[in-house]
């Protein structure tokens, strides 16, 4: 317990995905997580800490954030840049983003948990509904009846 | 059919993984998200399908801003739609709680039921935090039901009206701001009394309200804010202040108690020359209550109220400043306080000198005590200011506009070798 808490920023931590594969992580890096924070605390660190529900490539992705965020904190362009990668992932590959959103839910870690729902929300604004559906692979399963209907309601926002 | 040639390319299982697993997370999760959306984009998510539809309708954050949206000719239309537009959503609603309301429009008499009616849903609902913004002429008189809730942890109003002293009794609230409310004297007193867990109060622009009475009901208080640009009687009794920042026009009586813990204070006080004198000595207790904070802004009038200091012995009531913001015009009027501020901040780390136009106080028959020259005054100190031996390690000053009497001033520092 005491190893934990007092050890410098330097000490690497062994976690092991779903899949099996092996990460060494900066313990800095590793205690973004408050999921690992916790497992720390209650005392599991000297072993390899498995991570049931996240598959390698999902934490390859998780980790990578996590550097760029610790990197950004008082670098605007990088924030910018940070926030216009979503765009990119959305489009390109929405089953990812979904699996990274679930994976950074899942350990707990706050300041990606914004940055990716901020990913979304950008990715939303200003587009139509059937673009949205048709990039984010989304089935409308409204009748056109119920969809005019719906419209017809939130008339005074969509003007 | 298409879905047949898709499944030859990519194979049966990564079709289904492919469609859609964003729609699959819990609502939690989506409910995060959608907390980054405006209102307009979030009512547009309720239309990509029955899942999201149910994902907007349950989200417990409800914005509605009259300004978001593009303005037409036909506005007392719009206004209707507006209205309407959110009857329906609350209507509509299918969460037990709602988190945040915030309603901010140009109100007028005829929307009065409609405000009514969006209070009465939103108390049902155990709102946490509501903010009521009205902008236009007109002012809502807030309904007595509201004043009793028992979960509100936030609140803002403006351009409300309280009614003849309901009693408030707001046992969770912890931040209140109001702004151009109308409250008297003993309903604000009463409201007060009512949130004993308050932390946060912001007071801006209030009306009928001629005394602002802080006192022990509000033990827990740690940030306070008062913006007023007529007279009133500020009157503070809050021992665990933190943050304390003010801004009147026209200074009346004002009595604070001293404040242990005050880290950050802004004094912005104006003063009319007709004032009589025992507000300028008002004015300078005052200041002697706010000695504790280690980051402090004084504005042109308060300096003015600071008496010349003797130079001999530290005041045993000196100022534990460390950050010094003052905003003068470097004049004759303004010298002596000056002067005795950083004669009486032995701890002063950094000066900041904000040059702007000043008028003076006093009328001109007080202004005998002034009679001097300003530049002779400190080349003559030949005293040592405390903060210059010990810590003041930068001066920085803003709005330089020129003055050849800044000079003089800065020789001083010059002297003690900064």
């Amino acid at each position: 317990m005491a190893s934990t808490s007092n050890s410098t920023s330097s000490k690497i931590i062994t976690l092991r995905s779903s899949d099996g594969e092996v990460f060494e992580v900066e313990e800095s890096v590793a205690l973004e997580s408050n999921l690992i924070r916790r497992m720390m605390e209650d005392d599991c660190a000297n072993n390899i800490i498995p991570l049931p529900n996240v598959t390698a490539p999902i934490f390859y992705l998780v980790i990578e954030h996590c550097k760029k965020h610790a990197e950004m904190k008082d670098n605007k362009e990088k924030k910018k840049e940070l926030r216009s990668q979503g765009e990119e992932l959305l489009k390109s590959d929405p089953h990812t983003y979904s699996n990274l959103m679930e994976a950074v839910n899942y350990l707990d870690i706050k300041s990606l948990m914004d940055l990716t729902a901020q990913w979304l929300a950008d990715f939303l604004k200003g587009k139509s509904p059937r673009l949205i559906r048709e990039l984010l692979k989304i089935k409308n399963d409204f009748t056109p009846e119920e969809e005019a209907e719906i419209l017809e309601r939130n008339r005074w926002a969509f003007d | 059919m298409e879905g047949k040639a898709k499944k030859k390319k990519r194979g049966e299982e990564k079709l289904q993984v492919q469609y859609d697993h964003l729609s699959s997370l819990p609502d939690c999760l989506l409910h995060h998200i959608l907390s980054f959306l405006d209102t307009k984009t979030l009512l547009l998510t309720g239309i990509l399908s029955k899942r999201w539809r149910a994902l907007s309708t349950s989200f417990p954050i409800l914005h509605f801003i009259y300004s978001d949206h593009k303005f037409r000719p036909k506005t007392g239309e719009k206004l209707d739609n507006f209205v309407r537009f959110i009857d329906q959503t609350l209507l509509l609603n299918s969460n037990p709680t709602i988190k945040k309301f915030t309603l901010c429009f140009p109100y007028n008499e005829k929307c009065v039921s409609h405000v009514d009616t969006c209070i009465r849903f939103v108390m049902q609902k155990a709102i946490q935090e509501l903010d009521l913004t009205f902008t236009g002429n007109g002012s809502y008189k807030l309904p007595s039901s509201l004043l009793k809730s028992k979960t509100l942890i936030s609140l803002k109003l403006k351009n409300c009206v309280f009614g003849v002293r309901h009693i408030a009794r707001f046992t969770k609230l912890t931040a209140l701001s109001l702004s151009c409310v109308t409250l008297s004297n003993l309903v604000l007193e009463d409201l007060l009394k009512g949130c004993p867990l308050l932390e946060d109060l912001v007071m801006e622009y209030f009306m009928c309200c001629t005394r602002l009475k802080i006192g022990s009901s509000s033990l827990k208080l740690k940030r306070l804010t008062i913006k007023v640009d007529h007279y009133v009687a500020i009157d503070v009794e809050a021992p665990n202040l933190q943050f304390l920042k003010i801004d009147v026009a026209d200074f009346g009586h004002c009595s604070f108690k001293d404040m242990l813990v005050l880290r950050d204070a802004c004094f912005n006080a104006s003063c009319a020359p007709s004032n009589p004198s025992e507000i300028h000595s008002s004015l300078n207790l005052s200041l002697q209550s706010l000695r504790h904070a280690g980051f402090l802004e004084l504005s042109s009038a308060c300096l003015q109220v600071l008496p010349i200091p003797t130079f001999q012995y530290l005041p045993p009531s000196f100022f534990k400043t460390k950050s010094l913001i003052i905003k003068t015009g470097i004049q004759k009027y303004e010298i002596p306080g000056i002067a005795n501020l950083l004669w009486s901040s032995p701890d002063l780390e950094n000066l900041i000198i904000n040059l702007r136009p000043s008028s003076c106080i006093y009328v001109k028959k007080c202004m005998v005590k002034y009679d001097f020259d300003e530049r002779k005054y400190w080349e003559s100190l030949t005293a040592t200011f405390p903060c210059l031996v010990h810590h003041l390690k930068t001066i920085t000053i803003t709005g330089f506009m020129g003055e050849g009497r800044l000079r003089s001033s800065l020789k001083v520092f010059q002297s003690n070798g900064i």
